[in-house]
């Protein structure tokens, strides 16, 4: 079933798509990987993501209406 | 000039003697450049319990072995002293171009001793070394400081150390600046400084810097570059910079609010990397970088290289600061007037605190901003209520109470991660030689943002030791933080620049080996397994909101895991380096016999 989410991609992750869009198209199921496949994001890059606040993996499942953040890998200081 | 040149000039401002001595190879071998080089040379003939503001306390400038070489991002220059914030060893390093001209003048290190009659400053090029008068510079900040000194030298290559009005105060977080937005001084290197009538270190050099082995030197370099993706457009730290951590740290729970009350800001996407981005001139990389992790802003009322990630966490979040423009401001004042800007903001917030629960009247309260620009100023100046700011967090408390919410380690005030989203960041903070500090581990990385559960203490313990380890060797090499070199990449780079062929197990030695040294000065200095301790509020407040929300960290548990890491070190429970573990490090039988005596004495 085709439905939306929030999508916000960081840093380096930004040019495959822009910084925010509120309503990204998905299906039901995806994973955060597959969507961010269609966007072109190598399929082998390490991936931060939280969904709805909460820390979770690129192979997490969405069914909609979700806010979905992605970083890259970070490095402080 | 060999990578390692072994020379050092020793400068006694108070009899104005200068010369020029030998280092001897087993240091460079046993600790490398920066980092370790500082820790060996100061603790050479520093006794620990030196008052810090003292002339006879040491400034112990240091390059690395692979500064002025093809290898990128490795030409910060390090400073090492006993620090008047806190009274253990404290080291920082800057970035910029000193390192590699520190070099090129035909030197590995600096190390001043005394206090000059007048306000002076230290000139050195290849042929010559000099103390001259900055009487003139009385009170000038770093940003005129530096274009003064250069006009004075009559040489605008010359790489200027400039010490500002704070430093000049002695305030007890004062730092020091170069090439106008790069600051080095955690623990107060400017005080101490200020304390020898040093307004300023100016560096000229023309000397070339040779490896054992050039084309295998490049070809070693341009493989790591490419293999640790260190030009990659899209690393973070390159598209965005440190700002890019206020997003992370929000999600994580980790963005130090209203002082350490909360670990989430409202306000946060006012003041986060997008927002900064808004008003970016330019970038700007530090000598050989590929990187180029500075952000030049301009503001509406100042511009700024920065603001980084720490700075905004510490005088925005944190003060409850969500003005974009203000933060620039502050940081730009603080960077002239020589202000640590972590320290500046914790103990901002700290006043805000006491006046908010009614303790103290310091005049300020969360989310005052305006008033905090004011008292940056004060502070840098010990005017009115600045005089007590001041102090630092520490002895603040010490006068007022608020222990708990006073949010320092050893005196030193902490950075931009709230420990109870990242468990093992508390036992960095706490093991960090130099007080609370983000540079001496970050398990940050593995943890809130990695696949280590970040509510355990299980397994952490190691984990903070092999990273301090190793980034004391990587600090010691003279390599910058951006690049996340590991220790067997380290090894080959050290290999074709120092020399010899080293392997990652002998780099992580060179790293213990520092750290133990460090351990063992602030032993010494008196200080022991009691003071490895964390802010009341940890261990006694939950989190009220984010990932970590409802979440402290147990207290019991915590001194439980420090027990476990003093294990890991080869320490005893009081967290004291056993003389065995000191020996099978290395570490010259000289401090060790020095340390003995000090056990059996004390």
């Amino acid at each position: 079933m085709k439905t939306t989410i929030h999508l916000k991609l960081y840093a380096g992750l930004q040019k495959y798509a822009s910084a925010s869009d509120d309503n990204h198209p998905i299906e039901t199921g995806d994973s955060v990987r597959e969507v961010l496949n269609r966007l072109g994001v190598p399929p082998d890059k390490p991936l931060l993501v939280f969904i709805n606040g909460n820390r979770s993996k690129a192979t997490s499942l969405l069914q909609g209406e979700e806010l979905v953040k992605v970083f890259p890998p970070m490095r402080g200081g | 000039m060999n990578s390692f040149i072994g020379k050092m000039l020793n400068v006694d401002l108070t009899s104005g003697k200068i010369e020029t001595v030998s280092i001897p190879t087993e240091w460079a071998e046993k600790y490398t450049g920066q980092k370790g080089l500082g820790t060996r040379i100061l603790m050479e003939d520093l006794d620990p319990k030196t008052d810090p503001l003292s002339p006879q306390n040491k400034i112990v400038m240091t390059s690395s072995i692979m500064a002025g070489t093809i290898v990128s991002c490795s030409a910060k220059l390090a400073i090492a002293t006993k620090s008047p914030q806190t009274g253990t060893i404290t080291d920082g390093s800057i970035g910029g171009h000193a390192g590699a001209e520190l070099k090129y003048a035909g030197y590995d290190a600096i190390c001043i001793s005394g206090k000059a009659e007048e306000l002076s400053y230290l000139y050195l090029d290849p042929d010559k070394a000099e103390i001259r008068s900055a009487a003139e510079l009385k009170g000038v900040g770093t940003f005129e400081t530096e274009i003064r000194i250069k006009e004075m030298a009559g040489d605008p290559q010359v790489k200027v150390l400039a010490n500002g009005p704070a430093g000049e105060n002695q305030v007890l977080f004062s730092c020091i600046s170069t090439e106008r937005y790069r600051q080095l001084g955690r623990g107060g290197i400017g005080a101490v400084m200020g304390s020898k009538n040093l307004k300023a270190v100016a560096i000229r050099g023309w000397l070339d810097v040779h490896v054992p082995d050039m084309k295998e030197c490049l070809k070693v370099a341009k493989e790591l570059h490419a293999a640790d993706k260190i030009d990659d457009a899209e690393y973070e730290i390159y598209t965005d910079g440190t700002p890019i951590l206020v997003d992370f740290s929000q999600e994580s729970g980790l963005l130090p609010t209203d002082n350490f009350q909360e670990g989430t800001f409202e306000g946060f996407e006012k003041i986060n990397s997008a927002s900064m981005k808004e008003v970016r001139a330019a970038k700007k990389a530090c000598f050989s970088c590929a990187i180029a992790c500075g952000n030049y802003l301009k503001g509406s009322k100042s511009d700024v290289e920065g603001p980084e990630y720490e700075t905004i966490a510490l005088c925005g979040s944190s003060i409850r600061n969500d003005s974009r423009d203000r933060i620039i401001e502050i940081n730009s004042i603080c960077d002239d007037v020589g202000l640590d800007t972590i320290s500046a903001g914790a103990v901002i917030a700290y006043m805000m605190e006491m006046t908010e629960k009614g303790l103290h009247d310091f005049g300020i309260r969360f989310g005052e901003t305006e008033k905090a620009v004011e008292m940056v100023r004060k502070i840098a100046f010990k005017e009115g209520v600045g005089a007590e700011g001041a102090m630092g967090t520490k002895k603040l408390a010490d006068k007022y109470g608020g222990a708990e919410f006073a949010m320092h380690v050893k005196g030193m005030e902490i950075p931009g991660y709230d420990p109870r989203g990242s468990w093992a960041m508390g036992l960095a903070y706490v093991s960090a030689p130099r007080g609370g500090c983000h540079m001496s581990a970050y398990p940050i990385e593995a943890e809130a943002w990695g696949d280590l559960d970040p509510y355990t203490y299980e397994g952490k313990a190691d984990l903070v030791v092999g990273l301090q380890n190793s980034q004391f060797a990587k600090f010691s090499m003279g390599v910058c933080d951006f690049w996340p070199v590991a220790s067997d990449n380290l090894a080959k780079l050290y290999s074709v620049t120092y020399g010899g062929k080293w392997t990652a197990e002998e780099v992580d030695i060179i790293g213990e080996r520092i750290f133990n040294l460090q351990r063992i000065f602030n032993i010494m200095a008196g200080f022991d397994g009691g003071d490895d301790k964390l802010p009341g509020r940890f261990h006694q407040e939950n989190l009220k909101s984010g990932p970590p929300k409802d979440i402290s960290m147990p207290e019991e548990a915590f001194m439980k895991s420090m027990q476990e890491y003093y294990r890991l070190r080869g320490w005893d429970d009081k967290g004291k380096p056993t003389l065995e573990k000191l020996k099978a490090l290395g570490v010259e039988d000289r401090f060790v016999q020095q340390y003995e005596t000090y056990l059996a004495t004390s």
